[in-house]
């Protein structure tokens, strides 16, 4: 009764593994052709999208042969083997302790000497520090203070100065002082708002001339850039954590994460009509940190 | 995973119910009702469809603004029409991009007759695209546009509107704001919102940039419209969000799948 | 041929006795252990692509003026960093592809990280004497996502200058050292010229020797651990059941290497990612909307987006907003997940070795706060993208916001409740599947 059923077992698993070595003989060639078609494509010039599936149907070929052999035609196990203890003998712990130990009858002052070494090391340590210290300057003022200085006049990225006819009512443009271009902490956001409009805060009188005001374009949350402006709310929203700022109310801010308003640039126009800061920020701009407020 | 599912399905189920599109309670009845078989006039479809809202002379109601004051003009009448933001059915409805309601020839007559109330806001701009240069466009583009646009014209979120320093009755109500995509804008509709600020758009007019300006920034907008997408699908170009998502659920998905079939199954799932 | 080879080993290194050993040394195959393989080898396809792109890299603040073939940047300034890899995506055989490839495994490395963290955390597998190694996967998965971040900042583009000027102020509102700590790592105030150099140093040679090293020993401790396997019949705390190194399962793992390769190399060829030249080049004035990390970084991201507008301030010193959600928030999270092994056993008072796995079901305290802590972060992950759900939606921002508030706090203990009640009916009601569980085990749990 048995010898049918073993003889149809193993004609079957003999079909199983011809059919599995067509398949993976299949799968080697077909990697084999991408890789050519992958050598041509590059060769003439070269194309992502064909790049990089080519590249795939190579790999994946392979990929497909081997998996195969592995599952269908490799001794599949189950195989055991045994799991020695982690354990070493409590003998062999005794003697490893013994070996670290090193000398069995150390010098009477070893502990003194051992401490002076630990203080030798951690000073050297600590001086292996210090060239950490040279990785930057020092703070210092420089987060106090930006590049806008009392009559800088204020300037586009391209370089151009601003005239009263230079921005559109319900505009906005981003300013630097002239000559600073680069200087990422003065970035300003000028506004024109309708004339009348915008009623200066206590201790900011004529800070916006003929509607023009300005404020600091850092977030004062984590200093992204709050470019956003939207003209019939007059706010101001910084599209990294979605802090909003009023603008008509010295750009305090009313939702998100921010929790100061961002300063104020004190604004006039110069004799020849050019727009002008008429001092620096009156506070740090940008995102706080711990001793933002002692100046 | 299907945690996850019901959880986003809860969400999206919670957040169309907050969204604020709104049926009127009663409709509205027009000013005047158009003649059978006397052609499409501007007077008369704009008293038919906007002057119950704007005012029979344009001067505003308390259901809708003022058409003769800011840049209220050719371009900005010509802009609301063509993008079909303009009309509204009710006025609380949220303003975007619809089909239009008018052809291109009583847009021209409605256009026509707004502007013969008085207005004072800018023209229907001549572009010149070809003689614009595509780097200064995109030097401006990134500096005065992509924070609300998306650098890829995709446009964005904005914050929600709130109306409380505005006198009008008829936006009573915060409205979730959009920065929309540029992919539909034709370039006279590109140039014409620069220059009108239309809805809570800030004003990029002609004080603010030169026509040449103007041109080059319109030209680039169009190039984003059919960007260079060499890399493959763009998944609407907002960035890392989507490739998380395709790494995870293609990426991540292909390969534990892969385990499965080479690994065992034996034992737990 | 073997028998030349095998003698000349022999004979020069006296291999055939470790040999043997490791030829046929048994590994358990059960699928999600090869979940630590997949982010093995996205390791190893990082290195390789990671070489190349670094012959063409370069890693410079300086400006020069764009000639290459990119025409709306033509003429335009930009940084020689930003330069280079637009070189390499546009004028460079294969530089685009490689560029993607390399993008796309390392999120895949960090993805398949997480994937078998969940998978040691869920069943157990960190008990002694797996603690070291649960310590060191730990490390690599927080070097893994720290080489992400300082990787997709290397080409100077507009959006992951955004995202350095984020890490420059979450390093100033550290307490005390903040500003110091944001001068002396980035070089100076924002945006610092030194900090693409110092990109560069930290992504191709630091991070990857300590992760190649930690690697390394994670493999070598596992090699002599042995792998830890699900209870079974057949299978005890003393034996390991599965197949050999040799030839079996060398020839699964190099098939899920080349499988691994093949997936990153599809997506780096049919999916577009990180498309530098549309973000532009990096000014530190400009901004683009919406603006998220890689999504590893998300839930700090969305942790950032979620706080609320408090600070502390007292005595003129303050400890800014940024500072709980982007360095207190990480810093306990890496904490408990580095004490967890040592926590778990204090709680359990459970000190022995444990070779053999848990089913979900059997600890389901343990399974039920993983799932709640899975919970907590993944909603944070999502809330990094409130404002591109708020435009899809068209509803309010603040809205959204303000339903991931409640979501973050109200949902994990849900889920943890839930998950709780469901491992207990598993195991009162003794059945195999979720499926074959009467919906009473769960109800009315038996005591």
């Amino acid at each position: 009764m048995t010898e049918p059923n073993e003889i149809d077992d193993a004609v079957t698993e003999r079909n199983q593994q011809k059919a599995a070595v067509r398949w993976i003989a299949i799968g080697f060639s077909v990697s084999a052709c991408a890789s050519l078609a992958l050598a041509v494509v590059y060769f003439l010039g070269g194309q992502p999208q064909l790049e990089g599936t080519l590249l795939a149907i190579a790999l994946g070929g392979i990929a497909v042969g081997l998996g195969l052999w592995a599952s269908e035609l490799l001794p599949k196990g189950p195989f055991v083997e045994g799991r020695k203890s982690l354990h070493d003998t409590p003998v062999d712990r005794h003697e490893a302790e013994e070996a670290f130990e090193g000398d069995p009858e150390p010098v009477e002052r070893r502990g003194f000497l051992l401490k002076m070494l630990g203080a030798a090391v951690a000073a050297l340590g600590v001086a292996a520090l210090f060239p950490i210290r040279s990785l930057g300057v020092r703070p210092g003022r420089e987060l106090y203070k930006t590049h806008w200085t009392p009559g800088a006049r204020a300037v586009t990225r391209a370089g151009t100065p601003l005239t009263v006819n230079d921005l559109d009512v319900g505009g906005l443009l981003t300013v630097f002082p002239e000559g600073h271009v680069d200087a990422a902490d003065s970035q300003t956001i000028v506004i024109r708002l309708d004339e009348g409009e915008y009623e200066d805060p206590p201790g900011r009188e004529g800070w916006a001339p003929q509607g023009f005001v300005g404020y600091s374009k850092i977030c004062t949350h984590a200093g992204c850039p709050v470019g956003l402006y939207q003209q019939e709310t007059r706010e101001l929203f910084c599209p990294c954590h979605q802090s909003v700022f009023k603008v008509l109310e010295g750009a305090e801010p009313t939702a998100g994460p921010a929790t100061r308003p961002l300063p104020q640039l004190p604004l006039g126009f110069d004799d020849d009509g050019y727009l002008v800061a008429t001092g620096d920020f009156t506070e740090p701009v940008g995102p706080g940190f711990w001793d933002r407020d002692r100046d | 995973m299907s945690r996850r599912v019901a959880v986003a399905a809860t969400l999206v189920l919670v957040l169309s119910a907050c969204s604020n599109q709104q049926e009127p309670a009663t409709p509205f009845r027009p000013a005047i009702e158009a003649g059978e078989g006397e052609g499409t006039s501007g007077e008369r479809l704009f008293q038919r469809d906007c002057g119950w809202c704007h005012g029979s002379e344009g001067d505003g109601t308390d259901r809708g603004p003022s058409l003769l004051d800011g840049t209220n003009g050719s371009a900005l009448t010509h802009f609301v029409l063509t993008t079909g933001r303009m009309p509204l059915d009710f006025p609380q409805q949220r303003v975007q991009r619809t089909e239009p309601s008018y052809d291109d020839e009583a847009i021209a007559s409605i256009v026509e007759y707004v502007d013969s109330f008085g207005q004072t806001g800018p023209d229907i701009p001549d572009l010149n695209l070809d003689e614009a240069e595509l780097q200064l466009g995109l030097e401006l583009y990134q500096e005065n546009c992509a924070a609300c646009h998306s650098t890829s014209g995709a446009g964005g979120a904005l914050a929600t509107g709130d109306e409380t320093g505005s006198t009008a009755t008829y936006a009573s109500e915060p409205r979730a704001n959009i920065a929309p995509e540029v992919d539909a804008s034709s370039p006279t509709e590109i140039a014409e919102a620069m220059i009108t600020g239309p809805g809570t758009m800030p004003v990029f007019g002609n004080e603010t940039f030169s026509n040449e300006e103007i041109d080059s920034i319109v030209r680039y907008v169009v190039y984003l419209q059919h960007p260079d997408n060499r890399g493959g699908a763009p998944f609407g170009g907002v960035g890392p969000v989507a490739e998380g998502a395709v790494a995870w659920m293609i990426g991540i998905g292909l390969l534990l799948a892969i385990a499965r079939l080479l690994g065992t199954k034996s034992g737990p799932p | 041929m073997i028998k030349r080879f095998v003698r000349g080993m022999d004979e020069r290194l006296g291999a055939s006795s470790f040999a043997r050993q490791a030829l046929n040394k048994v590994f358990p195959d059960h699928w999600s252990f090869m979940i630590g393989e997949i982010a093995l080898y996205a390791f190893v396809i990082l290195v390789l692509t990671g070489v190349f792109l670094s012959l063409f890299f370069e890693g410079s603040t300086g400006e020069v003026v764009y000639q290459g073939s990119y025409e709306p940047l033509q003429g335009v300034e930009v940084s020689q960093a930003y330069n280079s890899v637009m070189e390499l995506s546009f004028d460079v055989r294969a530089g685009l592809v490689m560029r993607q490839i390399h993008h796309w495994a390392a999120l895949l490395f960090i993805a398949a990280m997480v994937v078998h963290l969940c998978r040691i955390f869920f069943t157990g597998a960190f008990r002694k004497p797996r603690e070291i190694n649960w310590i060191i996967g730990v490390t690599l998965l927080l070097l893994g996502i720290f080489n992400g971040f300082t990787g997709y900042s290397l080409p100077d583009d507009l959006l992951s200058g955004t995202g350095l000027r984020i890490a420059h102020s979450i390093a100033l509102s550290v307490p005390l050292v903040g500003t110091w700590t944001a001068f002396l790592a980035f070089g100076g105030e924002f945006p610092a010229e030194d900090i693409i150099g110092r990109l560069l140093v930290v992504h191709i040679m630091i991070v990857p020797a300590a992760i190649g090293g930690l690697i390394a020993a994670h493999l070598a401790i596992l090699w002599r651990q042995k792998h830890t396997d699900f209870p079974a019949p057949g299978r005890t705390e003393t034996n390991v059941v599965g197949s050999k190194l040799w030839p079996t399962y060398a020839a699964k793992s190099v098939s899920l290497f080349l499988a691994v390769f093949a997936v990153t190399a599809l997506l780096g060829g049919l999916v577009q990612i990180n498309p530098v030249w549309l973000y532009g080049p990096f000014r530190p004035e400009q901004v683009s909307s919406p603006a998220q990390p890689d999504w590893y970084m998300g839930w700090v991201e969305g942790a950032l987006r979620l706080m609320p507008a408090w600070e502390l301030r007292a005595f003129g010193f303050e400890i800014p907003n940024p500072f709980y959600p982007a360095v207190l928030l990480p810093g306990i999270t890496f904490l408990l997940l580095y004490a967890w092994p040592f926590l778990e056993a204090r709680f359990t008072k459970d000190l022995e070795p444990h070779h053999l796995l848990n089913r979900a079901r059997d600890h389901p305290a343990r399974t039920a706060l993983g799932a709640a802590t899975l919970t907590f972060y993944t909603v944070l992950f999502f809330a990094a993208s409130n404002d591109l759900i708020a435009k899809l939606l068209e509803v309010r921002v603040e809205t959204v916001t303000t339903i991931y508030r409640i979501l973050v706090l109200g949902l994990p203990p849900v889920v943890g409740y839930v998950v709780f009640r469901l491992m207990k009916g598993l195991l009162a009601s003794g059945a195999e599947r979720f499926t074959q569980m009467p919906l009473s085990a769960v109800l009315h749990p038996r005591r």
